[in-house]
């Protein structure tokens, strides 16, 4: 029975920091640009198709693809910001939205035409292995996703930090109008920001390829998922991402061990909707937008 | 699609293919006249959630479409029509398809669109073939144009679990306890509900432990693999969908859980080839019942050969199956009505009773209600990436391998 | 503001309206099946479009949760329908009671703790999404399996609501010439410029006296309760309920495409939204057939909805009243045009 309360622990934290990566990018957006990107689903299924195509067409190891993944939707986000997201940034949010919809529809369709509609599994040997530590297994692409997770953050909390862009980016996320004053290249900033996010969640598409597997309609189960942990954790923070993963991930893991597990979907939304009214902000919620 | 680019092209680039099927099985239909030309309108969920079966419908219908013509001599144009997996849709599919001039429809997979497609089919008294769709209340809201070809739940779940009954019998070390894992959507709770009578009813050997339903949505089915490890199960009864079957495998594999049967009542995984993509060798043993093509029938092979040269990367699956049965019960209507009224061929569906020609299945006879009585499933096991008939033993390939073969010896 | 003499509407404006709902019913008579059970569709979403143009237009409050309204509706009809043999009218009373209901309790829940703008959105969600997982496992609604009405037989029912195409089709449309009347009758009401006020500057209008708490949770329920009305037709042209069609995200999205695409908060646009939007992603969907590639029509969908946003921010209807009115001077149709919503 221990045994059984331990792998549920881990498997929960595990799958709670793989929820975490999977919102990291929508929250980058959110956090700098102020828009929400509600075709974030359709860019993580987008990763997970390049680390499926890496894993069964070249043998390429899913955290190689995930580099790949992340480069390939870095330059998609970039040009795409600076397309077509740049003109909307001031405007409604149902605006912004539909324009979102419209985007994710088009890579959605793409990705039907592209490969069908037939689910396509990841090759990789990570799919059946897992590390034991005692009584308790991990789950080894969970392991390397959440490590990755943690690496990533770190990366990105230091760029921020310390790099000059980052501080432009933090400045831009923190008053546009004053940057604008001050000489800021926002356009610039907007766009590698937008990049950045895609990239992320394009990055996290691929390391989750031998978990999940890849179908284009998957798009809004996804966004749905990265909405519920960045909105627990707050929208726009970096930690909250990954504290609300936790969250999730913990909270389904002990319902279905507890309770029904087809309810489980229900409890996190019930969670959701508890966080946003009594601390809409999530737990490290950005300020007012 | 080939279908749509007129009869001839369609006939003369199959009579390549088919001189020798038409010689060799003489079909006795033929020397009647030729059957007045025909519109079948297809309705499925080629684009959205459904895209899967959907897409996988539409090959059966149009290979059997190409099949009916050469078969039966019938000029059979098919139209598709798409209800983008929305219910809403169904209606305006049917609609759209009698306008073109259909005369007989089929679909439409999911219960929604079928039960809203009826509704046009029954204003407009055009008969419609149901060839999926799960939900009892498809032939039991006193629709008079249906003719479903898929079994009721009920129906396939008692006769899976005779089957296995049928295995646990007669092996040595047969399992002491069941646990369920079902999706809990239309079609997985609807199916755990009849296992449980069922089970009763068959009285089966093995002692049922638990039921873990999950959500449809499900993105990580650890927690549920480990509680059904922890009942102390050795058999895992599963009704999945194919992306959940392959996690519950890889889930099994990783949480060492090694049950000495997976059986999947009319589940997929084992049938799809998604799931051996995904698992390899671990796919081997895993069992399902489904409706599924007869391997020993007449017309089989060249069937399947035919799907295969015709779609390279893709199998011919349960859900082609039915659609291309579907397309010959509605042939075989239009060749014994001599018309292409629909009126008549209605009359003529009522009176069928049709040998299956590709799907296993008892004659095809429909009651009252409009439901096929002669559905039977057909067990299937993986073995070396491909699902085998292993049950009913008249049609089995070889005999069903037991125990399974615990994962890290693999 | 409106200047005082755009209040009343133009008597020529009102027969205008008038004569075009008169060429729909006409058609309504004349059209083949198939334009009417596509039409029926466009109407019923052009009603729930109008519910939730309301909600944001007007009173300033994004929803994209409106599956949720859409579902208690189609359930009051289905389950007291089905399961207790009760007219459907009485379903939709009690549909709409129990939208309103609950928009009401949501609001007041959101708005105490002042959950506005995107998160009020987000908020919307995760009640649909929530009451949908909650409708699924609900044996007595009929849980995944949904619920069944039986096969129309026997002449249309008037009181019953049960008839063939042409008779949804003539509900549907009475229901949207129901919709474009409150919908202009509220923009030219008090609480048309009170919720208007709210929307623009909800500080500056608490400050005149405005009782905007109150305000805000009304228009949440009444565009709730009005969705109501729409998801229990709906549930009946379609003939049957599932959690999964009539309470996710897909319905949400598919109601605002049309209000946003055709103009906010306008009396005619989510109609001509709708009558635009719908048709085309039909259309998309019938060439991606011809041609055998499912998918096609996602992609033609969605860059069409792109350049709808991009091109016509505002909706296609004050862009069609702004070349009229350049025209011929409407001061009715002059009313109508949308102000920008700010957030």
């Amino acid at each position: 029975m221990l045994t059984l309360w331990g792998n549920v622990l881990a498997s929960g934290i595990l799958m709670g920091l793989v929820y975490g990566i999977i919102a990291l990018g929508l929250t980058i957006i959110f956090g700098v640009i102020r828009i929400v990107n509600f075709a974030h689903g359709a860019m993580v299924v987008f990763g997970l198709y390049v680390g499926y195509c890496a894993g069964a067409w070249w043998g390429i190891p899913t955290i190689v693809a995930a580099v790949g993944a992340g480069a390939l939707l870095f330059v998609f986000g970039y040009g795409l910001e600076t397309l077509v997201v740049k003109r909307f940034v001031t405007r409604p949010h149902h605006i912004q939205f539909i324009l979102f919809i419209g985007i994710s529809l088009v890579l959605s369709g793409a990705q039907l035409i592209a490969f069908g509609p037939d689910p396509r599994p990841s090759v990789s040997h990570l799919s059946f292995e897992t590390i034991a530590v005692g009584p308790i297994r991990l789950d080894l692409a969970r392991l390397q996703a959440a490590t990755v997770a943690a690496v990533m953050i770190l990366a990105l909390a230091g760029f921020l930090k310390y790099s000059t862009f980052g501080r432009f980016i933090r400045a831009a996320a923190d008053n546009r109008l004053g940057g604008l004053m001050v000489g800021l290249p926002i356009p610039k900033i907007y766009a590698t920001t937008f990049g950045i996010g895609a990239a992320c969640a394009g990055g996290a598409g691929a390391l989750i390829s031998p978990l999940f597997d890849a179908q284009p309609f998957l798009a809004v189960d996804f966004t749905l998922l990265a909405f519920v942990t960045v909105i627990v954790g707050g929208l726009g923070s970096f930690v909250g991402a990954l504290v609300g993963g936790l969250t999730i991930g913990l909270t389904e893991a002990f319902a279905a061990l507890l309770f029904a597990p087809s309810l489980k979907s229900a409890l996190s939304y019930g969670l959701l909707m508890i966080v946003l009214i009594v601390r809409p902000r999530g737990f490290f919620g950005a300020k007012e937008t | 699609m080939t279908s749509l680019k007129g009869p001839l092209i369609n006939r003369r680039v199959a009579m390549k293919g088919a001189v020798g099927l038409a010689a060799a099985t003489m079909a006795p239909w033929v020397r009647a006249a030729a059957p007045p030309p025909v519109k079948v309108g297809a309705i499925m969920p080629s684009s959205g959630i459904l895209a899967f079966p959907g897409q996988s419908c539409v090959r059966g219908i149009d290979l059997g479409a190409k099949f009916a013509r050469e078969r039966y001599g019938v000029d059979m144009t098919v139209v598709h029509a798409d209800t983008q997996s929305k219910p809403e849709n169904g209606r305006i599919a049917a609609d759209s398809l009698i306008q073109q001039g259909c005369n007989v429809l089929i679909g439409a997979w999911d219960s929604g669109a079928t039960i809203s497609a009826l509704q046009a089919a029954e204003a407009a008294k055009i008969p419609m073939v149901v060839h999926i769709a799960s939900a009892n209340q498809v032939t039991s809201q006193g629709f008079t144009q249906v003719f479903r070809f898929y079994p009721p739940a009920a129906t396939i779940v008692r006769q899976s679990l005779a089957e296995m009954k049928a295995l646990v019998t007669s092996v040595n070390d047969p399992p002491k306890g069941a646990v369920v894992l079902h999706l809990s959507n239309t079609m997985g709770t609807s199916t755990a509900t009849s296992l449980d009578a069922a089970w009763k009813e068959l009285d089966l050997p093995v002692k049922l432990l638990e039921y873990i339903p999950y959500d449809e949505k499900a993105r990580d089915l650890s927690v549920e693999v480990a509680k059904a490890k922890a009942s102390g199960a050795d058999a895992l009864v599963s009704v999945t969908r194919v992306n959940d079957a392959i996690m519950i495998i890889r889930e099994c594999i990783k949480q060492a859980w090694n049950p000495k049967l997976i059986f999947s009542p009319n589940g997929n995984g084992v049938p799809d080839k998604a799931f051996y993509d995904a698992l390899g060798k671990y796919a081997d043993g895993a069992m399902s019942s489904n409706l599924w093509y007869n391997p020993k029938g007449e017309d089989a092979r060249t069937i399947v050969d035919r799907f295969q040269s015709t779609y390279a990367n893709e199998w011919l699956d349960a859900n082609s199956g039915c659609a291309f049965e579907a397309v010959q019960i509605v042939a075989d209507a239009v060749v014994r009505a001599r018309s292409a009224v629909s009126s008549e061929i209605c009359a003529a569906l009522k009176a069928t009773d049709l040998k299956p020609i590709l799907m296993y299945s008892g004659p095809i006879k429909f009651d009252a209600t409009g439901q096929n009585t002669g559905a039977a499933v057909t067990v299937l096991q993986a073995k070396e990436s491909k699902p085998h008939v292993v049950g009913p033993d008249a049609i089995a390939e070889y005999k069903a391998r037991y125990p399974l073969v615990p994962f890290e010896k693999r | 503001m409106q200047k005082k003499r755009d209040a009343l509407p133009d008597r020529g404006a009102v027969l205008g309206c008038l004569a075009a709902f008169a060429v729909l019913a006409m058609l309504g008579g004349v059209l083949n099946p198939y334009l009417i059970s596509l039409l029926t569709i466009v109407f019923l979403f052009t009603f729930i479009g109008q519910s939730w143009s309301i909600m944001l237009g007007l009173g300033g409050q994004l929803s994209i949760g409106h599956a949720l309204f859409v579902g208690i509706g189609a359930y009051s009809v289905a389950v007291l329908n089905i399961r207790y043999g009760l007219s459907p009218w009485f379903g939709l009373v009690v549909g709409m009671a129990l939208a309103a209901t609950i928009g009401a309790t949501l609001a007041w829940l959101s708005f105490r703790f002042e959950v506005r703008g995107i998160y009020f959105a987000l908020l919307t969600i995760a009640a649909a999404e929530f009451s949908r997982v909650v409708f699924s496992g609900w044996e007595f609604v009929g849980g995944m399996q949904g619920l069944f009405f039986p096969a129309q037989s026997g002449p249309n029912s008037f009181w019953m609501l049960r008839g063939d195409a042409r008779f949804y089709y003539f509900v549907s449309l009475a229901a949207v010439l129901l919709g474009v009347s409150a919908t202009a009758l509220i923009r030219l009401s008090f609480l048309g410029y009170v919720w208007r006020a709210m929307r623009d500057d909800e500080d500056a209008s608490r400050a005149l006296g405005v009782r905007t708490f109150l305000h805000k949770i009304l228009v949440v329920s009444f565009s709730g309760a009005w969705a109501a009305i729409g998801g229990g037709l709906l549930a009946l042209v379609q003939g049957s309920v599932f959690p999964d069609s009539i309470m996710g995200m897909g319905i949400s999205v598919d109601i605002l495409v049309g209000p946003i695409v055709g103009g906010l908060g306008t009396a005619f646009g989510p109609l001509i939204g709708t009558l635009i939007t719908l048709p085309l992603d039909h259309l998309a969907s019938a060439i991606g057939n011809k041609f055998g590639i499912p998918g096609l029509n996602n992609v033609g969908y969605g860059l069409a909805l792109i350049a709808a946003v991009w091109l016509l921010p505002d909706g296609i209807w004050p862009a069609i009243v702004n070349s009229a009115k350049s025209i011929t001077r409407l001061s009715w149709f002059g009313n109508l045009q949308m102000e920008q919503v700010k957030k």
